[in-house]
């Protein structure tokens, strides 16, 4: 991605009802991932004409790395002949480009955390890389952040751009647009009749925006070396028998974290053919760790409870890949059992961070 | 919030738990998102505190009795908590004798998502339960709302609020509702009387949205299976993808398996992140069982559940 030198770039206007004359073209042009509203919860999902896209919703309730990392997916199908002959045949691909409409700062930074995982080990995912080299993000500024947000401390913002090729800021009566990257430019090129260059009064808006949503600041950076180093001399801290007398482990915090990315293979079918899928698994379930012989490693849910924290601050860093939470809180508003990184967090390292 | 309650309740948690020389004690906390208090285990008199009651602890705490089986347990029981318990025990997977029951006559529990989508801005202590009223401060003046109507589902229809057969039935809270005029029937009459296509679409609509995470399974007080069919690798009975034939036949089969044994305490509910109403699932089973074997769970631990008893006399009448 060729990211252009943005201090100058011009802010566009778009006007919200012209929000789906710009999604229809990308839609035939693209692989296009919007957010919207399901239950009383918002999902990204192949664009529908006619659907209206949610950018209210802060977080929404599942991120985006289904797009990139669906639950199920489909790697192989295969057949046998009577007899006996395999025939491997490769998952049909979307071949297109994708756009991601309306991702947000926190779901972005995850991606490096994915990239880390599926890219940058011995053997890189090829499922993975074929839709993250061919991805274009659309992103949007977060005005009104949850309670259970705090991307700033884990360094980034509500208005971090970091890894989009175009940034919306949603003002109460248009959507201005910065364009970040060359490939950002491209996307607009189709539209350029609906965006108009802005002026100052509201260049100055978005800069107040912008300067309001930061100074809503949740707490200290968090220190990663720091916190890697207080967990690991923690590693026998009664504290996580405490949390382990509440957690249920059940999947929630690892469905809807923009960052974990653990698997489980499965084959589904008969004997004459099937296909192999990839689903998300969780290293809260006592199965994800249970060997053929019946001996589980992590049988006790207090080792599971370690072991989803140790992989974000600890084994992460150690690796030498980045910590494995950015701060969307989806897992603090959705655990039935309350427990809150958060306080994790300040347990182990302080309020000072 | 109600302090001096709050207050009632620690200090009457710490002495019994002094007294009666207990190893651990189960009880609701403050959590730290809103209207969401969360359960803990306190393991000695002295580190009871912060212990708090409002209409927003649903979750049952009777979840916490069978992983502490071994110990001598007390635990704050509403009366679906008291209900599971005894299900517990008559399944043998805990004792009456290790457990103090410390009963709570349960006002009615509140819909937090309800009252969230209505207020969003609202938090603990701009949230006054008082008598049969609910008083949302956040409102200029402060709004004043019926208990009632903002009753979770399942507390509409409960009929046993009050545990009974407790070792100390503790003062009610200062925060009601009059008592349920709804049954279970009221919410499967209407499912129950739709066409079969209409039925159906109305439940692969509704779980159309479920994520496999199995927080209702976890949740559930009753569900204790070392191993669930779903985890079940020899025979595989479903794959983990987040699909119609596998949602659907989880939540069947779950159902099946709560057939009598379900005390609809709504913690599935509550904990689903998704919001699908599966109290129109468990209360249609819940009814079921009522209409064909005159039984509501968790009421007696002598007398059996209909559908793990075998009787001689049993008219069979099922069969052929």
């Amino acid at each position: 991605m060729t990211r252009m030198n943005t201090s100058d770039s011009p802010l566009l206007k778009l006007s919200p009802r012209d929000l789906p004359s710009l999604l229809r073209p990308l839609s035939e042009r693209y692989a296009l991932y919007v957010p919207y509203i399901v239950g009383d919860g918002v999902r990204f999902l192949p664009f529908q004409v006619d659907r209206p896209v949610d950018l209210a919703q802060t977080p929404p309730s599942h991120p985006m790395k289904s797009v990139l990392f669906p639950n199920p997916e489909v790697l192989f199908r295969y057949t046998r002949s009577e007899a006996g002959d395999l025939n491997l045949i490769p998952a049909e691909g979307d071949t297109r480009e994708l756009v991601i409409f309306g991702a947000r700062s926190c779901d972005v930074r995850a991606l490096s955390a994915l990239d880390a995982v599926f890219l940058k080990r011995s053997v890189p995912d090829t499922t993975y890389r074929e839709r993250r080299e061919r991805l274009h993000i659309i992103g949007v500024g977060c005005v009104t952040p949850a309670d259970t947000c705090f991307c700033d401390r884990m360094g980034g913002g509500p208005f971090d751009d970091t890894g989009m090729d175009i940034m919306i800021f949603p003002l109460p009566d248009a959507y201005i647009l910065k364009v970040l990257t060359q490939q950002g430019q491209a996307l607009l090129a189709p539209a350029r009749s609906l965006l108009e260059e802005v002026d100052e009064g509201v260049r100055q808006q978005v800069t107040a925006m912008v300067t309001r949503g930061i100074s809503q600041n949740t707490g200290t950076p968090v220190d990663f070396a720091a916190l890697k180093k207080a967990v690991e001399s923690g590693r026998e801290d009664p504290y996580w028998d405490a949390l382990a007398d509440v957690c249920l482990g059940c999947g929630i915090c690892t469905f809807v974290c923009p960052v974990c990315s653990c698997f489980s293979l499965t084959d589904s079918g008969k004997i004459r053919g099937g296909q192999r899928l990839r689903t998300w698994d969780a290293c809260m379930f006592p199965t994800f760790t249970k060997e053929a012989s019946g001996h589980n490693p992590r049988g006790e849910i207090v080792q599971r409870v370690k072991q989803r924290f140790f992989h974000k601050f600890y084994y992460s860093l150690e690796n030498g890949e980045p910590p494995g939470c950015v701060g969307c809180g989806r897992c603090v508003a959705q655990c039935p059992a309350s427990i809150d990184i958060r306080e994790i967090i300040t347990h182990f390292q302080g309020e000072g961070g | 919030m109600n302090v001096p309650y709050n207050q009632y309740l620690n200090e009457t948690i710490r002495s019994l738990f002094e007294r009666e020389t207990l190893d651990g004690w189960i009880a609701y906390i403050e959590g730290s998102v809103p209207l969401k208090p969360h359960p803990t285990v306190f393991y000695s008199p002295s580190m009871v505190k912060g212990v708090i009651f409002n209409g927003f602890c649903v979750q049952n705490l009777a979840k916490y009795l069978q992983r502490n089986r071994d110990k001598r347990m007390g635990i704050l029981v509403k009366g679906c908590d008291r209900r599971a318990i005894r299900v517990l025990i008559q399944e043998k997977q805990i004792e009456r004798d290790h457990l103090f029951l410390a009963g709570i006559p349960c006002p009615g529990m509140l819909n937090r998502t309800q009252l969230l989508e209505q207020f969003p801005k609202l938090r603990e202590n701009q949230l006054k339960e008082e008598g049969n009223h609910l008083i949302i401060q956040t409102e200029t003046p402060p709004l004043e709302l019926e208990r009632a109507d903002y009753l979770l589902p399942t507390c509409r229809a409960c009929h046993h609020r009050t545990p009974e057969d407790v070792d100390i039935l503790l003062d009610a809270p200062p925060f009601s509702a009059p008592d349920a005029e709804e049954d279970y029937k009221n919410w499967v009459d209407p499912i129950g009387g739709m066409p079969r296509d209409q039925r159906e679409a109305l439940f692969a609509k509704e779980l159309s949205r479920c994520i496999l995470c199995y927080a209702c399974r976890n949740v559930c007080p009753l569900c204790y299976c070392e191993t669930c069919f779903t985890d079940s690798l020899q025979p595989a009975w479903m794959t983990p993808a987040p699909e119609p034939e596998n949602i659907f036949f989880y939540h069947v089969n779950r159902m099946m398996h709560m057939a009598g044994r379900c005390v609809a305490c709504g913690s599935c509910e509550w904990a689903c992140p998704e919001h699908i109403p599966l109290h129109l699932l468990y209360g249609k089973i819940t009814a079921d069982v009522a209409e064909l074997f005159s039984y509501e769970a968790g009421l007696s631990e002598t007398i059996p559940q209909p559908l793990s008893h075998f009787s001689e006399d049993d008219p069979d009448e099922h069969i052929g």
